[in-house]
């Protein structure tokens, strides 16, 4: 991944508020996969069973996570394949790009990756000299208009049609030919691609898990870009990380009965497949090679800590699609691969807290994220961590430490603290309204008095009810 | 390349930690005999995923079946069929396939219809779940897995007896059927589709622009 950048999360939140086009953009979004999720859960039976069962499978997978890795290695060497280990981002580019050197490939066609966005796997392709083609339509998109993806299942959401239609004019061969419909859009889009998988050397691929029964790896799409990249070329690369094993294909098929429902509102994507191993002796289809590469980048270090839980995540976005922050935002402020609220706690634990030092306070706390999050992932309670490892360390800006602290000492002082809060209402009612930052709401009191005043009126009645 | 170091470094980490919970044995209320379902559940849950239903009582008329799709939409060229029900196909001569392709049609990847322009491909499933109206194909010889992907439109045989209730159903007829792990277990719940643009769904992104299953049996 090019740098992370959520350091300037307030003056790129600035931005995206400003941002007319992004503005638009975001409104479909949100309501779409909020209203698909909830009628999709209202059609199951039970969620909270399909919950319970899906993270079982996780918790099962992390308290055995070693045995699991190497049990699935065994298998898909047993099935011809090949897994490479890869500490570090900079070790799983470097794996990748020697795998492509080896296999002599010109061409590359990528399927949607979060790990390959994670280890800026792209630009470490680039250098090397190999060509790199997205084959997800919307990390097509944003592969031309050279930005990192907004969000993690819809990776394109914040480009409006005339924006997309405006990259084909720029990039593709059009002549006089018009790109009005989202229809013309996706053909275009199809036909350009389809040359691009029929012509590649080597297919790369994330995976949404991995089965250790058996070395298979599981991965879910509704285009099928997924499936033509593992099948067509001669190299299939898997990028993928430790996390995302689990025991046998029951416990994965419980995950997968949340992960679709969550993400788009569909009882299953339209392709979830698995593959094992390159092409059998008789077939004739597949990959001559297949690799798997795995990858830590910090995630071992996670476990059994406080943090173990946000091993759980499946990447579904459902709490980035019910975030009022990420929705007003969108996923570019955030800085770095991962936005929302998952993205808000894996940012600070993969690239550490200093780098990242706004992101647990774009909360609100409100709950959604936890609410509708299908593998319990707790991430209110993990921001409120994170904010306190934050104020332990020292890490928050000056003006913000001298508040809280402003704020503490005076909520020990019983008689100070109503005079102050009337004091703040009276600011609030008085000053002009011009001095609010351009873009921002200003703040209105509320009510006809301060919350202690109302509350020692209403004590009279507290006292009859008995309380 | 030092992939060995960080394996054995990654796997040191996670070999240090608290002694595992207990792996638990599969719930005894959980049934272990397969549970078959209707097709009725089943073609409703498949035509909500956008795909088109239809019955036929023995394979033979499920490839007369799909003749007469091809020609009702004009899907013009000779389909694709995969080789497990070739010899069946050219018994029953559908296709007038003596003048152009007779002698190519032994399975030949690189002149294929499928492989660039094909339009039409007739594959076979493994089962069916009903629960989330998904067809299972596993890939073999007589079933390679880029017929599910590359044409313009996909046509699926399913046995009626093959269809099972849900997902944990299904791997338990495959674990009967105690074949090898198939390269490719591809599980399709409806066309291709995408909503990258402006979250509007739009059929035939990279893969099939319709999927349609023809229940025999």
């Amino acid at each position: 991944m090019t740098g992370c950048t959520a350091n300037q999360f307030v003056p790129q939140s600035e931005t995206a508020l400003q941002d007319s086009a992004l503005q638009q953009a975001l409104s479909h979004a949100q309501t779409g996969f909020v209203k698909k999720r909830a009628q999709a859960i209202a059609m199951v039976d039970d969620f909270e069973l399909l919950k319970f069962k899906a993270q079982a499978a996780k918790r099962n997978a992390l308290s055995n996570l070693g045995e699991l890795l190497e049990q699935f290695e065994h298998k898909v060497i047993e099935s011809g394949g090949q897994v490479h280990w890869a500490g570090t981002t900079d070790e799983l580019n470097a794996c990748v790009v020697t795998l492509c050197s080896e296999a002599n490939a010109q061409r590359v066609i990528k399927g949607k990756s979060m790990i390959g966005e994670e280890a800026g796997l792209n630009s470490a392709m680039e250098a090397a000299g190999f060509e790199l083609i997205e084959s997800d339509l919307g990390e097509y998109i944003i592969q031309l208009a050279k930005e990192p993806p907004s969000h993690i299942i819809a990776p394109a959401i914040h480009k409006t049609r005339k924006q997309v239609a405006a990259l084909f004019k720029q990039y593709h061969a059009l002549g006089d030919r018009g790109l009005e419909a989202i229809s013309d859009l996706v053909n275009e889009a199809r036909s350009v691609l389809r040359e691009a998988f029929l012509t590649a050397d080597v297919g790369i691929t994330g995976a949404n898990l991995l089965v250790a029964e058996n070395g298979s790896i599981a991965i879910v799409t509704n285009e099928g870009n997924g499936d033509l990249s593992a099948t067509l070329p001669r190299v299939h690369i898997v990028v993928t990380s430790i996390e995302k094993v689990v025991a046998t294909m029951e416990d994965a098929s419980d995950i997968l009965e949340v992960l679709a429902r969550s993400a788009t509102g569909q009882h299953m994507s339209a392709y979830t497949t698995f593959f094992n191993g390159p092409k059998r002796e008789r077939d004739v289809d597949g990959p001559t090679e297949f690799h798997v590469v795995l990858l830590d980048n910090g995630r071992s270090a996670l476990l059994d800590g406080p943090f173990e839980p946000m091993l759980n995540c499946i990447k579904c976005g459902a709490c980035l699609n019910h975030c009022p922050v990420y929705s007003n935002v969108g996923g570019h402020a955030y800085g770095w691969v991962y936005p929302g609220p998952m993205g808000s706690v894996l940012t600070p634990l993969l690239q550490g807290l200093d780098a990242a030092e706004p992101l647990p306070n774009a909360s609100t706390f409100c709950g959604r994220c936890e609410e509708v999050c299908p593998m319990g992932i707790p991430l209110p309670a993990m921001l409120r961590q994170l904010r306190e490892q934050q104020h332990q360390r020292k890490l928050e800006p000056f003006t913000w430490r001298m508040g809280l602290s402003l704020y503490s000492w005076l909520s020990t002082k019983p008689r100070m603290f109503p005079y102050c809060q009337w004091l703040l209402r009276v600011a609030l009612k008085m000053l002009p309204k011009r001095l609010w930052p351009a873009g921002r709401k200003p703040i209105q009191a509320q009510g006809n008095s301060t919350f202690m005043k109302q509350w020692s009126q209403q004590s009279d009645k507290r006292s009859q009810s008995g309380e | 390349m030092n992939s060995n170091q960080a394996r054995s470094d990654i796997l040191r980490k996670l070999a240090g930690r608290r002694s595992p919970e207990p792996t638990p044995s599969p719930s005894p209320n959980e049934p272990v005999a397969i549970q078959f379902s209707s097709a009725d559940e089943f073609s409703a849950n498949i035509a909500n995923n956008g795909a088109l239903v239809t019955f036929a009582s023995a394979p033979k008329k499920a490839l007369q079946a799909a003749k007469q799709l091809c020609m009702d939409n004009e899907w013009r060229q000779p389909p694709v069929v995969c080789p497990a029900l070739q010899t069946l196909c050219r018994k029953l001569r559908l296709w007038d396939w003596e003048s152009e392709r007779e002698r190519e049609w032994e399975w030949e990847w690189e002149s294929s219809d499928a492989r660039p322009t094909g339009t039409v491909a007739i594959t076979q499933a493994f089962c069916g779940i009903a629960d989330t109206g998904t067809v299972l194909c596993l890939s073999s010889a007589g079933n390679p897995t880029s017929l599910n992907f590359l044409p313009e439109h996909h046509i699926v045989l399913l046995e009626k007896k093959q269809i099972v209730a849900g997902k944990q159903d299904a791997w338990r007829l495959l674990r009967n059927a105690a074949l090898d792990t198939p390269r490719a277990i591809n599980l399709i719940s409806g066309p291709s589709r995408t909503a990258d643009i402006e979250q509007t769904i739009q059929l035939g992104a990279h893969g099939p622009r319709s999927l349609t299953v023809i229940i025999v049996g």
